[in-house]
């Protein structure tokens, strides 16, 4: 592995981000608040290293390997984190753990916030959070390969350690204009969903924040008590609606603009994506009603928002989910763990593991009743690789074993058992949803918080890129 | 469907009528008239069921396929525990699905009661009794049937060679069962004869034994355990003995050889196995100590104590145990999970295949460095086949799923997620005494009857492996639509 070629991306990647800290910045000037300062400093600190290491680094070859490629993007997540902390740190309105906890759950778009009081947040800081969402949801990555040049098919390697999803299936055979259709495509429903909060009635800040964390499936709010604050029945709709664009493909909406709607409501990940979203939705409309007594339509407005928040791993909230009964608790486990679609803003296992393990299923069992015919797994038509099978089985396992293991961590650290599981897997599925914690990870112990931390990332990135970095034949020099 | 499992039902009744003389002699010699007549009735029930199985099984063929099997295995269950449940019911202590419930909950060896108020001894006695044959049960099963249905989930990998392959005939079978009754009954005898050292009266002595070889675990639903000397040792002796991979003593014994009485212990599953146990019981103890709940000594006794009761899914708990930090209970819970080695008694997911789990994983994350890397695992210098591993990883894959969907079935009773939780893991693992951990007895009487029967198939999911039902359910789906 070349260290320079790393540095050189990242150096360029580092710049980019930048860039984008000048957004809070301007808008910490026009508002005449005092973190202003803050975010200069920032600015500042974060271009010196990024001249740092573009000076360091070298592109000494075109074509990047695959240890580089996660190396790369699995530095680049970390180094972006640990600058989005500063301003927190540096305005004192956060300790590092809690900072640094803030950072990695905006980037990731966990949205689980450790922030007590947000009314006593500086609105360019909010900003910051919502923008940190917007980055993080499509990937930094992706946005940095569509906005800038790269060199050669350098980019491929990293592209595809960003993307989600069991299989790296693109629908345009340039990396470039695959970044550039994402971007495209996720500008326009943002700005679409921009225009909609405000015709409902919201504030053009509280707009523009919202809309940010929802296409990115963040979580993070603008008032304490996330969405139930508004209390406006059009716009906890509109939320609903782009949550719910937001969990599924990208790509297949850019297939959908090509090659007519059709295409998407054959994609079969996508039919069972909007399945599962009105079967648990009813599902929990009923036990509502009939256990809690609460009225018909408010209980389905109510459990519409949570399944589409918790399906698709955004984590706002319009109900205290703490009180219903443990039947819709559960539903919301299994919604957590699915997650969102494969190629989405969204987190958790995403639901084309899920059919790809369900068909191993199928296969097994008509293995064993026809011992000898030969069953193959299929998605969408195509036969799916030996290769890809084992890796979604695995990456299931160890998705489990790393959020049980984090969980008994929480246990011992003085989390009750029941809730250390649903942080675990909160945590590893971005999602941002916990019970006993009522909104808040405040009250969390330190240690735990930066296990929360490290579970975030290792979950956005899909576990084996930070696992195969564990392994020390990983960043020997040499290459072959 | 061939007849022979109409045979084997037949038989199968029989034999559980037969053993229910047991407690009718024991409780005509007490002379408990109401109990006498219970027992009567039941052994008559299945002496006619019995027989009348019997004669339609006559002309039966050679051999089961698998949909035949999993039939079997699935409905063998459910009789089982129907004709097992009779007593309880005939005797007026409980309705028909709490009797269900109870024999149910007996025959898969979990060993949660849900009688209320005194029961009378020949039914104590009945339970042991049955808790036994269930153990027996599963022993048979995984050396005839299982292997047929759901081997490939690793059980095929480390059967001895002679009980690998082969179609389930009924010469087998019958070979088979004897075989192992004698050596259950040998390693009860001892069980019941080092109880007896310890000074405990014969009959507690042989409830004690029947309960904790055949991983049950409830003697009487108030029968207290206390951690002191040589009683201690012997059910620690006991449980550990059900928990490690049976089917290699039984090669050993049957072969009369040493060498794989020494194999058997330098098998790297058995070593895992006690590896986990020293580690789970020092962290559960050490924590316990610094909680200040014992003494470093005790703490550390009863630590391995409930850790090898819970690994081996046995569930013998002392009283004091309910006390414990939550996060301990966790741990035990997820012991249980993992449960003992894969040719035991025990339930849970099985070591050998969380060993190649765990490989799998490893060989995984070198793959993403070397993406051409060709994957292979060894387990004890045997290369595990490509299929072998591609269901098990699937078998987990099967195994939280029906953790999460029982999880939502029960969740219905209205408990909470804690609750729910041990409750499932309780049955699935047939691990009775976890269902106490955070919920009391009465709550656990009251629960509704859909609930109990959810819990029932849940146990018997527990122990024929979810891969049997859903083959049966597939098989029979298919064989539904070709004849519509």
């Amino acid at each position: 592995m070349s260290y320079k070629v790393v540095a050189y991306i990242m150096g360029k990647l580092l710049a980019a981000l930048t860039i984008t800290l000048a957004v809070p910045f301007l808008a910490a000037v026009y508002w005449q608040e005092a973190s202003s300062i803050d975010f200069i400093g920032t600015i500042i600190f974060s271009f010196a290293i990024a001249v740092f290491l573009y000076n360091y680094g070298e592109l000494e070859h075109d074509n990047l390997t695959v240890r580089e490629g996660m190396a790369i993007t699995g530095l680049s997540w970390l180094l972006v984190s640990l600058i989005g902390t500063i301003p927190f740190i540096a305005g004192h309105h956060l300790g590092v753990i809690d900072a640094v906890f803030e950072s990695i759950s905006g980037f990731t778009c966990t949205g689980a916030s450790v922030i007590p009081d947000l009314d006593a947040m500086p609105r360019s800081i909010i900003l910051w959070r919502s923008i940190m969402h917007w980055l993080g949801g499509l990937g930094i990555i992706v946005i940095f390969i569509a906005i800038f040049p790269q060199p050669g098919n350098s980019v491929m390697k990293i592209f595809d350690t960003e993307t989600t999803g069991p299989s790296k299936d693109r629908m345009v055979p340039r990396i470039k204009n695959a970044a550039h259709a994402l971007l495209f495509i996720y500008i326009g429903f943002t700005y679409l969903m921009l225009c909609l909060l405000l015709l409902c009635g919201y504030s053009l800040f509280d707009a523009i924040n919202i809309a940010f964390t929802t296409l990115a499936t963040g979580g993070f709010g603008v008032l304490n008590d996330s969405i139930a604050g508004y209390n406006n029945f059009p716009a906890e709709m509109v939320i609903i609606f782009f949550m719910l664009v937001g969990g599924g493909n990208f790509g297949l909406y850019f297939m959908a603009w090509r090659k007519g709607i059709s295409k998407m409501l054959h994609n079969i990940e996508f039919r069972i994506y909007l399945i599962m979203f009105v079967v648990f939705t009813c599902l929990i409309t009923i036990n509502l009603t009939s256990v809690m007594g609460m009225h018909s339509d408010f209980a389905l407005k109510n459990a519409a928002f949570q399944v589409a928040s918790t399906l698709t791993t955004t984590g706002l909230g319009i109900d205290n989910y703490n009180t219903w009964p443990a039947f819709s608790q559960y539903c919301i486990v299994v919604l957590m763990l699915t997650g969102g679609c494969a190629g989405s803003t969204s987190g958790g296992m995403k639901i084309a593991r899920v059919v790809i393990l369900c068909k191993m299923v199928g296969k097994i069992i008509k293995e064993k009743l026809h011992p000898n015919s030969f069953a193959i797994v299929r998605m969408e038509e195509k036969q799916q690789d030996d290769v890809v099978i084992f890796k979604t089985a695995r990456f299931f396992f160890l998705y489990i074993f790393l959020a049980l293991m984090t969980t008994i961590f929480f246990n011992f650290d003085g989390v009750p058992s029941v809730d250390s599981v649903m942080l675990a897997l909160s945590c590893m599925g971005n999602v941002g949803v916990s019970f006993g914690l009522e909104y808040s990870f405040a009250q969390l112990p330190d240690m735990s918080k930066a296990v929360c931390s490290i579970n975030m990332l290792v979950g956005r990135l899909e576990i084996f890129t930070y696992l195969a970095m564990l392994q020390a034949s990983f960043w020997r020099e040499n290459n072959w | 469907m061939d007849r022979i499992v109409l045979l084997l039902t037949g038989k199968l009744i029989l034999f559980c009528g037969a053993f229910q003389l047991i407690p009718w002699c024991y409780s005509l010699y007490l002379g408990h008239d109401d109990i006498v007549s219970a027992f009567s009735a039941s052994i008559l029930i299945a002496l006619l069921t019995g027989i009348w199985f019997l004669g339609k099984g006559e002309k039966h063929g050679d051999s089961m396929n698998a949909w035949e099997g999993s039939c079997f295995l699935f409905f063998s269950w459910w009789i089982l525990s129907l004709f097992g449940a009779l007593p309880y019911y005939f005797s007026e202590h409980l309705h028909f699905a709490g009797a269900i419930f109870e024999s149910i909950s007996c025959f898969t060896t979990t060993g949660i009661s849900n009688y209320a108020g005194d029961m009378d001894i020949a039914v104590i006695l009945w339970r042991s009794l049955s808790q036994w044959l269930g153990g027996y049960f599963v022993f048979l099963q995984l050396c005839t049937l299982l292997p047929v249905t759901s081997g490939c989930f690793g059980i095929s990998f480390v059967l001895p060679g002679n009980m690998r392959t082969g179609a389930i005939s009924q010469r087998r079978l019958q070979k088979t069962a004897g075989r192992i009754l004698k050596i259950y009954l040998v390693v009860s005898l001892v069980g019941m004869a080092l109880y007896e050292l310890c000074g405990v009266s014969v009959f507690d002595a042989l409830n004690l034994a029947m309960v904790t070889i055949s991983t049950g675990g409830c003697y009487t639903p108030d029968a207290s355990v206390s951690i002191d000397g040589w009683f201690t040792i012997t059910a620690f002796l006991g449980i550990l003995t059900s928990g490690c991979n049976i089917l290699l003593y039984w090669q050993a014994f049957s072969r009369g050889e040493i060498r794989i009485v020494k194999q058997t212990f330098y098998n790297s599953e058995t070593r895992i196995f006690f590896l986990l146990l020293f580690v789970f019981t020092t962290v559960i103890g050490l924590h316990l100590y610094s909680q200040g709940m014992y003494s470093l000594g005790d703490s550390m006794a009863n630590s391995l104590f409930h850790v090898v009761s819970f690994a081996c899914t046995n569930g013998v708990m002392v009283d004091q145990m309910l006390h414990w930090p939550g996060s301990d209970k966790f741990l035990l819970i997820c012991l249980a999970l993992i449960g003992g080695c894969v040719g035991s008694l025990a339930g849970g997911f099985k070591i050998f295949r969380l060993q190649v789990l765990a490989k799998s994983a490893y060989a995984e994350m070198k793959r993403s460095l070397h993406p051409n890397m060709v994957v292979r695992i060894v387990v004890d210098g045997k290369s595990v086949p490509h299929k072998t591993i591609e269901r098990i990883l699937t078998y987990f894959f099967l195994y939280f799923s029906t953790i999460v969907v029982s999880m939502l079935f029960v969740s219905l009773a209205g408990m909470s997620m804690q609750q729910t939780a041990d409750i499932v893991v309780s049955c699935l693992t047939s691990t009775g005494q976890m269902m106490l951990f955070h919920s009391d007895y009465e709550e656990l009487q009251s629960l509704p009857d859909y609930i109990k029967m959810i819990c029932c198939v849940i146990m018997i999911i527990g122990k024929i492996n979810i891969f049997t039902l859903l083959l049966l359910l597939n098989g029979g789906w298919s064989k539904l639509k070709a004849r519509g």
